[in-house]
């Protein structure tokens, strides 16, 4: 067996795992994380464009969900890194679903070093404003949808005041109208972030209808959003008093456990309050 | 100098109107592969209909060797090479992928004579009607009914 036919495997290997990740949990994320490291000699030598940018976008995920801030900063290297090469070799346009992807590892790298929450989200902010730019000249509803959703999770971490909660909820709502019907997994997650919009403004029964809507979607294949949906189903039934909210609480709870996510469970342990 | 006019306009129209349908037959053919390939990263959809990263990186990959002139074949196999055949949304017809095309028909088999066998056979509920009774039968029968008022 040849060295470039070892390192496909192990390529394709790191993307099973990343996709085993979100059902099977942290050991998945361990073995991705481990299978890219161990191919990014072979990949950044053998000059193929396309591996690379394979290989980045993988490399960009799995950091980003480890969780721990020195990695998550790595995954941000990585992330910029695609954008760069996709904007190189491809038309600028073309670097919007990338650039969202950036703006997520800002927004989550705000949740896991609150103490740099302000500058996190500040540079999120700042790199929404091309994204948007870009997105509308390539004028597809498609990446408007997604660098909607990405600007209004970014808003929404920033907001507060019912103002600029209102601005998180009007990228959401603009992003969804958008959102391909053909593609129910990413409109599932995106209707995360607008369930959240929803719930910070008081609209309780619409986050619950929203967030109840994606639980069929994630069932089968995927614990980890599963989880996230559960647990603003909880802030959203707990928001109305229905005691039904314990009992999805607690399933998120376990679900996170399963999964091995601890920073995860840590978050979700305060989510009622 | 009119008929000039209509005919650069002509050319032009034409021109647009095949540059338009290249660039239609392209993306119907990125679309076409896309829905063959499994979304990596997706729960249960094609590269065709996901809006990931991913999905969107796939389908510019397809976009750009049907440009540089590979088959669907050559297209297909390079992702099954970075992927492995899981990728596939229809599993290959040997090894393991033989299984699975095997087994459907075969399921379907046993399933239509099992069921052919049910509806066949009469339901244990449903039992044949008791024949009509003699006409001394029915005379008891009357007899019995009138005791009974």
């Amino acid at each position: 067996m040849t060295s470039a036919a070892v390192s496909v495997d192990r390529l394709g290997g790191a993307w099973s795992a990343l996709r085993a990740f979100f059902f099977d949990g942290m050991p998945a994320l361990e073995r991705a994380t481990e299978a890219l490291a161990s191919v990014e000699g072979a990949v950044r030598s053998a000059g193929d464009g396309d591996r690379l940018i394979l290989w980045l976008l993988g490399t960009a995920t799995a950091l980003r969900y480890s969780r721990r801030p020195e990695p998550m900063e790595v995954g941000l290297a990585r992330a910029r890194e695609l954008v760069n090469v996709v904007g190189r070799t491809q038309d600028e346009t073309t670097t919007v679903p990338y650039r969202t992807l950036v703006e997520g590892v800002y927004r989550d790298l705000a949740w896991v070093v609150p103490s740099e929450a302000g500058a996190y989200l500040d540079q999120g902010l700042e790199y929404t404003e091309r994204t948007m730019r870009l997105a509308k000249r390539a004028a597809r509803d498609e990446w408007l949808a997604q660098a909607q959703a990405s600007r209004g999770d970014l808003l929404l971490e920033y907001a507060t005041d019912r103002r600029s909660r209102r601005r998180a909820l009007t990228a959401h709502e603009d992003a969804r109208r958008r959102w391909p019907l053909r593609d129910p997994y990413g409109r599932a997650q995106a209707a995360i972030g607008y369930g959240g919009a929803l719930l910070s403004l008081g609209e309780a029964t619409r986050a619950e209808t929203v967030v109840r809507e994606t639980l069929p979607v994630f069932a089968q294949h995927d614990r980890y959003h599963q989880a996230a949906a559960r647990v603003l189903l909880a802030r959203s039934l707990y928001a109305q008093d229905d005691s039904d909210a314990l009992d999805e609480h607690a399933a998120a709870l376990a679900l996170y456990r399963a999964l091995g996510c601890r920073w995860e469970l840590a978050r979700a342990e305060t989510a009622l309050g | 100098m009119r008929r000039a006019r209509f005919v650069v306009a002509s050319l032009f129209l034409t021109f647009l109107a095949a540059t338009t349908a290249v660039a239609a037959s392209t993306e119907d053919q990125v679309y076409a592969i896309a829905r063959e390939l499994m979304c990596p990263v997706c729960a249960g959809q094609t590269v065709a209909e996901s809006n990931s990263a991913l999905a969107v990186q796939m389908r510019q990959i397809i976009r750009e060797r049907l440009q540089q002139g590979q088959t669907r074949e050559e297209i297909i196999a390079y992702f099954v090479g970075q992927f492995g055949e899981h990728v596939l949304a229809t599993p290959p017809r040997r090894g393991a992928g033989l299984l699975i095309w095997l087994t459907l028909p075969a399921a379907l088999c046993v399933g239509l004579a099992v069921l052919r066998r049910f509806v066949r056979r009469p339901r244990d509920g449903a039992r044949p009607a008791p024949p009509n009774p003699t006409p001394r039968e029915a005379e008891q029968i009357a007899r019995k009914l009138r005791e009974m008022d």
